[in-house]
């Protein structure tokens, strides 16, 4: 027992670690100052009801009429509903087989809250699976209901499933290319200053991360804006070191909302920032921890700036809500069928292959090196080919597991035979 | 704030079990101090504060693994740094063990036991796992340690 004490004290502690538990300390001030931001949660009204006739309800009505009739009939009504913060989410239907789950939600602004075609589910969690997607896949602008469709991939047998949602952001945006009028002929030469550490959210690009000093221009009190977006305003710009520093205020203050940043030519030739720091200042114009400034630094040594226009790419989202969402839920799980397949691949063996409706799982031991090679098609019973067009691998502890779809379910009765890069695997 | 550094390291280390690197180790650590200091309140009994930030390390290395796989289906191997030990080689193989060979369910029961001092029923508490369940993942964790290992009282 001691010598497993010994074994992890002999881990080394980095140097920043003293650093990063007070970063973690001033987070906790920094949103405390800010919770306004998200609706009020001042009675948190969350409901949770079961269906258990599974008739079919105004939701698995619609659902049906959004997804193929193949699809449709493989999935089983859930009816399971979670509200908070204006939100209204429902499982409405979901359909599983061992390692891969879907799930249909409809999530309904009430009260006039914000749900549209954008709704982007920004942090959930599913209990089965190890990697997951969603995707929003159809918006009723009369109801301001969206459907949400999430996969799970890589999991285990699971007779329950829980979905978890946490945070959703509507209302987005992305305004490309749009010029910043910053005339680049007139930077004054500007001293820079390091910013305490505690101040700083966060650090990035290829000129050094949050490790490497963090040099910014004093408060400046310029009100430079583009007028496709008036929640971001260049406060200072200034050369120092050939450096160009441009200092951004974000009035949004949000930390969702963000932009890259180019220097572009009249040949269209696009030079990135080479660091982004992610800071705060105060009324004053004071470092402080928040999320509300980024110092936008490009390398501009042997740059003729007067050939160049400073742009972005800005990435808006109207609204996050941050609420919790839950719901749990039994659902049967579509039986496969089960194929020894034993083949040697770049770095891993497969043993066998389960096929469902939702698609053909390969299994096997090792660690996939190369999937990019790798194919499979079905022959069905009538002649026709399917491809598998997607892939999603998992390896841990020397197990693979390999998930191969097509773009509509298999019948698993018609399927005559498997290719597996040429290779037949006969049911 | 000073309470936190105490067990910053400690923290720290358990993190880099899980985590199996520095920067996402050193994101454990300060995920760890936002949420104890976030919901200081609830803390009834300060004396559990250590308790409780362990607790709330691991939950965070697990939520962490586990976005990690979301975001790119990834081989658990490609992940490991491990950091330059200036000890034994021993001590050296036992940590790529403890690392690499353990489930997470696992390196938690371990770390709880062996670093942390915590009894089986300290630990089936903090990972709200059955006091059965406990001792049968130690054993097997301990059976893949290879190493010569006292003999493990399984009723502590």
């Amino acid at each position: 027992m001691d010598n497993i004490k010994d074994t992890v004290k002999s881990i080394p502690l980095p140097e920043g670690l003293h650093k990063r538990a007070k970063m973690g300390v001033a987070q906790v001030k920094k949103n405390r100052k800010n919770r306004w931001i998200y609706p009020a949660a001042a009675s948190v009204f969350l409901a949770s009801s079961i269906s258990v006739g599974a008739t079919m309800n105004e939701g698995i009505n619609n659902l049906v009429s959004i997804v193929s009739p193949e699809l449709a009939i493989l999935l089983q009504p859930i009816n399971r509903i979670a509200e908070d913060e204006g939100v209204k989410m429902e499982v409405i239907a979901a359909m599983q087989d061992e390692d891969m789950a879907v799930i249909y939600v409809t999530m309904q602004g009430i009260d006039g809250n914000p749900i549209d075609e954008t709704l982007d589910v920004y942090d959930f969690s599913i209990s089965k699976g190890r990697s997951f997607t969603n995707q929003t896949v159809h918006y009723d602008k009369e109801t301001n209901t969206a459907t949400v469709r999430f996969l799970s991939f890589g999991g285990d047998s699971a007779n329950k499933l829980k979905l978890n949602i946490r945070t959703l952001l509507t209302n987005k945006e992305i305004f490309e290319d749009v010029a910043i009028p910053v005339d680049l002929t007139e930077i004054p030469q500007q001293q820079v200053v390091e910013l305490p550490e505690d101040t700083i959210r966060g650090a990035g690009g290829p000129g050094g991360g949050i490790d490497t000093p963090n040099m910014v221009l004093a408060a400046g009190n310029l009100n430079i804006q583009t007028p496709y977006y008036d929640k971001m305003k260049i406060t200072n710009v200034g050369i120092q070191d050939d450096r160009l520093y441009i200092q951004t205020e974000w009035t949004a203050n949000d930390a969702i909302d963000h932009a890259q940043f180019f220097l572009v030519n009249a040949k269209g030739e696009k030079i990135k920032s080479t660091k982004g720091i992610s800071y705060g200042r105060d009324e004053t114009g004071a470092p402080v921890y928040n999320y509300n400034y980024e110092e936008i630094i490009f390398d501009v040594k042997d740059l003729n700036l007067a050939d160049y226009q400073l742009q972005s790419k800005i990435y808006s989202y109207g609204d996050q809500v941050n609420g919790k969402w839950e719901a749990t839920f039994k659902l049967n799980e579509m039986k496969g069928r089960s194929i020894p397949f034993t083949e040697d691949f770049a770095g891993w063996k497969a043993e066998k292959v389960i096929v469902s409706p939702l698609g053909l799982t390969i299994l096997g031991k090792g660690a996939p090196n190369k999937l990019e090679d790798m194919t499979t098609t079905i022959s069905m019973d009538d002649g026709t080919l399917i491809e598998m067009t997607s892939v999603v691998s998992h390896s841990e502890n020397n197990h693979v597991k390999m998930k191969w779809t097509a773009d509509k379910p298999l019948e698993t009765e018609h399927i005559k035979v498997i290719y597996i890069n040429g290779i037949e695997v006969n049911l | 704030m000073k309470i936190f550094q105490m067990y910053e390291a400690d923290i720290y280390r358990m993190a880099f079990v899980y985590m199996k690197n520095e920067q996402d180790a050193l994101d454990i650590v300060q995920e760890t101090a936002y949420k104890a200091f976030d919901k200081i309140e609830t803390l009834k009994e300060p004396a559990y504060f250590k308790t409780w930030l362990v607790k709330i390390a691991i939950s965070s290395s697990l939520n962490r693994l586990k976005q990690l796989q979301r975001i790119i289906p990834m081989q658990v191997d490609q992940l490991v740094e491990l950091p330059t030990i200036k000890t034994d080689a021993a001590l050296s193989l036992l940590l790529k063990q403890l690392i690499n060979e353990l489930t997470t369910e696992e390196k938690g029961i371990v770390l709880l036991k062996f670093y942390e001092d915590y009894t089986f029923k300290e630990i089936a508490d903090t990972l709200q796992m059955p006091l059965g369940s406990v001792k049968s993942t130690l054993y097997r964790a301990h059976k893949k340690l290879r190493y010569q290992m006292e003999e493990v009282d399984f009723y502590g």
